[in-house]
């Protein structure tokens, strides 16, 4: 293993407390195997220069100013200042479950993904938000550039817990009402909830223009279901117990939960929204590269 | 049970019941479930939407699958369970006779009325020729037993069920007619006991086959007998299948000889004796002039024609003087008829040349006849100077100080006169000798102390005699009172020469004087002669092999004029030779029973054989091994008739011949009437080729039963495999199987 990426493995990362630390390792950690940041503006117009930070693409040094300082300045442009992201974390009761083998709940480890997005974010100087979601907005943080903005991010994520129902439709509709300047969104949530409704808000989200992006967190347990003696499966958000023989339930369970998640994959594919399915057992970097690789293909076309 | 026109039409039933114990495994696949169901863990779950959604849509197929998997399981195990029990079924009848293994018992008689020869084979050739088809056409998994009727040879031949049809066979060829008679109840009864083997296999049937002779069937003579081989005949087949097998004759003429004896235990050189034969016809026929032989040492001496009346007893007599000291074999021979066996019969007579006689004189004397045995010793061997006595008895006396240092073995009897103490040695002396054959005579007189003969001779327990002597009575010198012997009705054989015969002065004797006895109750003690004062005269009583005599009076003139008078001389050799045929064994037995042997003191350490009819040797034990103090060896195996020679091991003249004789019993060959056995018990041979043809036919249906659903078991197991691959493939395969398992079943029956 590369030693960089020691940092991305859930395993570590579950032994990390300090959010803002777990964030910086999981940048850091990607960053230097990528050296290339997804996030641009949407426009040509040339604004100011700013210096050069690690993660840069160097496509954007102004290579005069080189010539002339012995400095690495970019180039910055019209729109790339007025870069704004909001990320929505679902916190309902069913982003706690973590399966035996899984290091990390899907809250623990969404909100991972999240702290690292709102750091890099911030990092080069855009503005990140947080809102923290179930079935109502619980924490809504403007976005902001300033550094230690990252710290009141950090702060929200983790003083909350994920309990309640989740609701994302209703909440998706109050927030594209809410957020009135063009952004990116990028939504944390298993989205275990009634998907027509999702669907809709994510639309509502699309027609306010915002460039939307969605996370699926998921439990490997969620997906493979690997139990083999009966179980009684207690459900979350006020589901009823149910007791269940996994092994000739297996199947159905599986190809019902497929259903599912194909259904949010074509969701998302027909709102032309980034769409990127993470399992908690995988490395903090397949989960961010899955995301923002297509992005930054997307981005680059 | 024995309504054998009873045909079901479908039976059904298991060869290995024991095994559907199996069935219990079913019950195993259930269990598992039951338990595996109760055994959960419990676990948050957010996913519950699609959980509940799957289990929804799916739960009724998935408990069919669960249930069909769970019924093959089940039936997998049932199926072996059923098929290690061996099922079998029948239709259309023959259901108890063949269609399941069967415990068979076979009861051949081996009797020796079996070896009557017909045209062409023995009739016991016949009994073991129907055995052996039995065996041979029985089904493989049919157990055997083998009971033969005999009488004291064993008579349980295989007394294990054995499953193994070659072994049986090769026992029925082993077996051979005996020279016994048939002990039909104890036959029935080893198969009664032999009925509680085999408990798996719930089909029994006991085949008796015999020539059902009467004599052995219904002895008319014991009808507590007859009636226990009826009830016995009755037990067995409520618990079986009873078919008696009859290849016995109709009626068919027999001669035997039934008796051959003489009336003397031994013979004497060159005097005749005379030997009685009696024969018998058991046909309905006379038979004139039938040619009968007497044999003496394997040589013909005699022969004569008899003439035999039909159903009746012929006596005849045969005289023969023995030249020639010793065991000689004796054997009449009648002519040969279709059972050859019983028409020879043997004894044994041995020859002696001389009785020895030991008379112990009690009362020395320097006058002529003055001694207490000179009058005896006349009576016995009344020599004359000019002509010596030729007789065979050969008295020899001795003084009574001389009896402890005298070899008794050496005598053949022992004659006490007027002896006035006895020691304890002496004593014990006289009793070793009396134990081991030799005959003791115990004669009073007046110096006898009556108070020492009570603690020595007559001491209870320990004595030779079980009495005690009392006072003397009358008076010998004054002649007071006049006694006369009292003959009994002359009812002892000893006696028996004076009955008729007044001439001979037995009841005329007068005796003046003698002592009182009080007889103490005791089985071998009886009365000879009695005094008119009814008080006893002689007195017998045996001990051990011997014989004891006591004469209450004396055997000289003191007390009496019976010395003198013409019936003392035959009464004492009377008493001499009754006395001394104790040292003589019984030579003759019957097929079966023991021989008794008895040792001399010379040949204690030797290691003797018995050598057979057939030659065939058999070593005895040596004497000191069994029986010191009566030197008696016994021989059982006594299963032919003719002569068995006792082989001491020293030397060819030291040789001892013993007859064996077969019973009389089973010379009539008078068969058993059908009031007697009720006839449903026998069936008639020709029902066999009939039974080997179901034997074949079932075999099928029970081997291929099995086999059948140890093959469904198989396609089971594939199918459950099929069914956790692939639900639908293997529901079709179920289906398939049961469909093919049915089929073939139905083209089976």
């Amino acid at each position: 293993m590369d030693d960089y990426r020691k940092y991305l493995d859930p395993q570590t990362l579950a032994k990390v407390q300090n959010l803002d630390l777990a964030a910086r390792q999981i940048v850091e950690g990607y960053v230097s195997g990528s050296h290339k940041s997804p996030f641009h503006g949407f426009s040509a117009e040339f604004a100011q220069h700013r210096e050069y930070v690690i993660g840069d693409d160097l496509r954007y040094v102004d290579w005069k100013v080189y010539a002339k300082s012995d400095r690495y300045y970019l180039k910055q442009y019209e729109a790339e200042t007025n870069f704004t992201c909001h990320i929505i974390l679902d916190c309902s009761e069913s982003m706690r479950y973590r399966s035996a083998n899984a290091a990390l709940s899907k809250w623990e480890y969404g909100r991972l993904v999240a702290a690292a997005l709102a750091y890099v974010v911030i990092k080069q100087q855009d503005a990140a938000g947080l809102c923290t979601v179930n079935d109502h907005v619980i924490d809504f943080l403007r976005p902001s550039s300033q550094p230690t903005h990252l710290k009141q991010i950090y702060y929200t994520m983790e003083h909350t817990e994920p309990t309640g129902e989740s609701g994302l439709g209703k909440v998706f509709h109050e927030l594209a009402e809410r957020i009135t300047r063009r952004s990116l969104i990028i939504i944390i949530s298993d989205l275990f909830d009634d998907l027509d409704s999702v669907l809709l808000g994510l639309k509502h989200f699309r027609h306010r223009k915002h460039d939307v992006s969605l996370l699926q967190v998921i439990d490997p347990a969620e997906q493979d279901f690997p139990f083999q003696e009966p179980v009684l499966f207690r459900g979350l958000e006020n589901q009823p117990e149910q007791m269940a023989e996994p092994r000739s339930l297996k199947k159905a369970y599986q190809a019902e939960f497929e259903k599912f998640l194909k259904t949010v994959q074509r969701g998302c594919r027909d709102l032309k929204m980034d769409y990127a399915l993470i399992r908690t057992d995988h490395f903090l970097d397949v989960a961010l590269s899955a995301f923002l690789s297509h992005r930054q293909t997307r981005v680059g076309s | 049970m024995f309504e054998f026109s009873f045909h079901p039409v479908l039976a059904f039933g298991f060869a290995s019941p024991w095994l559907l114990a199996g069935l219990l495994a079913a019950g195993i696949p259930i269990l598992i479930h039951l338990l595996h169901k109760r055994k959960f863990i419990e676990t948050d779950w957010a996913a519950m939407k699609f959980l509940l959604l799957a289990t929804k849509k799916y739960s009724r197929r998935v408990r069919f699958e669960q249930l069909l998997v769970l019924l093959v399981r089940c039936l997998i195990l049932l199926l072996l369970a059923i098929a290690f029990s061996r099922p079998y079924w029948s239709v259309q009848g023959a259901f108890f006779e063949s269609a399941a293994p069967v415990h068979r018992i076979l009861v051949i008689d081996t009797s020796f009325s079996m070896r009557w020869n017909g045209e062409e084979q023995s009739i016991f050739e016949e009994a073991r020729e129907l055995a052996r088809s039995q065996v041979s056409a029985s089904n493989p998994g049919d157990a055997f037993q083998l009971i033969q009727i005999s009488n004291s040879s064993p008579q349980a031949l295989i007394s294990r069920p054995s499953r193994q049809q070659a072994y049986v066979l090769e026992e029925i060829a082993r077996m051979q007619p005996t020279a016994e008679y048939g002990n039909v109840g104890q036959a029935l009864q080893t198969a009664l006991e032999f009925l509680g083997q085999a408990q798996e296999l719930a089909q029994k049937e006991v085949i008796v086959i015999s020539d059902f002779q009467a004599q052995s069937w219904a002895p008319l003579q014991t009808d507590q007998e007859s009636a226990r081989v009826r009830s016995l005949m009755e037990a067995i087949s409520k618990k079986s299948t009873l078919t008696l097998k009859d290849i016995g004759l109709a009626e068919e003429a027999n001669l035997a000889v039934i008796d051959f004896s003489s009336k003397s235990v031994f013979a004497t050189l060159n005097q005749p004796v005379r030997l009685g034969v009696t024969l018998h016809n058991f046909g309905l026929l006379n038979q004139e002039d039938v040619n009968l032989q007497l044999f003496v040492d394997d040589q013909l001496v005699n022969q004569k024609l008899v003439k035999l009346p039909a159903n009746a007893d012929t006596q005849t007599e045969f005289t023969h003087q023995f030249t020639r000291v010793g065991d000689h074999r004796l054997e009449v021979r009648l002519a040969e008829d279709q059972l050859p066996l019983d028409n020879r019969r043997w004894i044994i007579m041995p020859v002696k040349k001389e009785i020895n006689v030991l008379l112990v004189n009690g009362r020395q004397s320097g006058e002529s006849m003055g001694r207490a045995t000179d009058y005896l010793e006349l009576a016995l061997s009344p020599s004359l100077k000019e002509q010596p006595w030729q007789g065979m008895m050969k008295p020899h006396v001795i003084s009574e100080g001389e009896l402890a240092n005298t070899e008794l073995s050496l005598y053949d009897a022992v004659v006490i006169c007027d002896v006035a103490l006895f020691t304890e040695n002496e004593r014990d002396l006289l009793k070793g000798y009396v134990q081991r054959g030799g005959g003791l005579i115990i004669s009073l007189g007046e110096q006898v102390n009556a108070e020492n003969y009570n603690q020595t001779l007559f001491q209870p327990d320990a004595g030779l005699l079980p009495l005690k002597l009392l006072n003397r009575r009358g008076d010998a010198q004054k002649h007071t009172t006049l006694f006369e012997f009292d003959p009994l009705k002359y009812q002892h054989p000893i006696i028996e020469i004076f009955k008729g015969n007044p001439d001979a002065g037995l009841e005329t004797t007068h005796l003046y004087e003698y002592f009182q006895a009080e007889i103490l109750p005791d089985p071998n003690t009886r009365l000879i002669l009695n005094y008119d004062t009814n008080d006893p005269a002689i007195v017998e009583s045996s001990l051990g092999r011997g014989k004891v005599i006591l004469i209450t009076t004396s055997l000289d003139r003191r007390w009496g004029t019976w010395s003198i008078w013409p019936s003392f001389p035959p009464m004492m050799n009377e008493l001499v030779l009754y006395v001394s045929t104790g040292k003589w064994e019984k030579r003759e037995a019957l097929v079966g029973q023991p021989l008794e042997i008895m040792a001399l003191e010379n040949q204690l350490t030797l290691s003797p054989r018995m050598i057979a009819p057939d030659q065939e040797e058999f070593p005895l034990q040596s004497v000191l091994d069994t029986n010191t103090e009566t030197r008696t060896i016994t021989f059982n195996q006594t299963f032919q008739s003719g002569i068995y020679e006792l082989d001491w091991g020293k030397t060819s003249s030291e040789k001892t011949f013993y007859a064996v004789n077969v019973s009389p019993r089973e010379s009539d060959l008078k068969h058993i009437g059908p009031q007697v056995i009720p006839p449903q018990y026998f069936r008639s041979q020709s029902s066999t080729p009939t039974l080997s043809n179901e034997l074949s036919a079932d075999r099928n249906t029970h081997a291929g039963l099995s086999e059948n659903l140890l093959f469904t078991v198989l396609a089971l197991i594939v199918v459950e495999l099929l069914l956790l691959w692939r639900f639908s493939v293997g529901a079709l395969s179920f289906l398939a199987v049961m469909f093919l398992c049915f089929l073939s079943l139905f083209f089976q029956r």
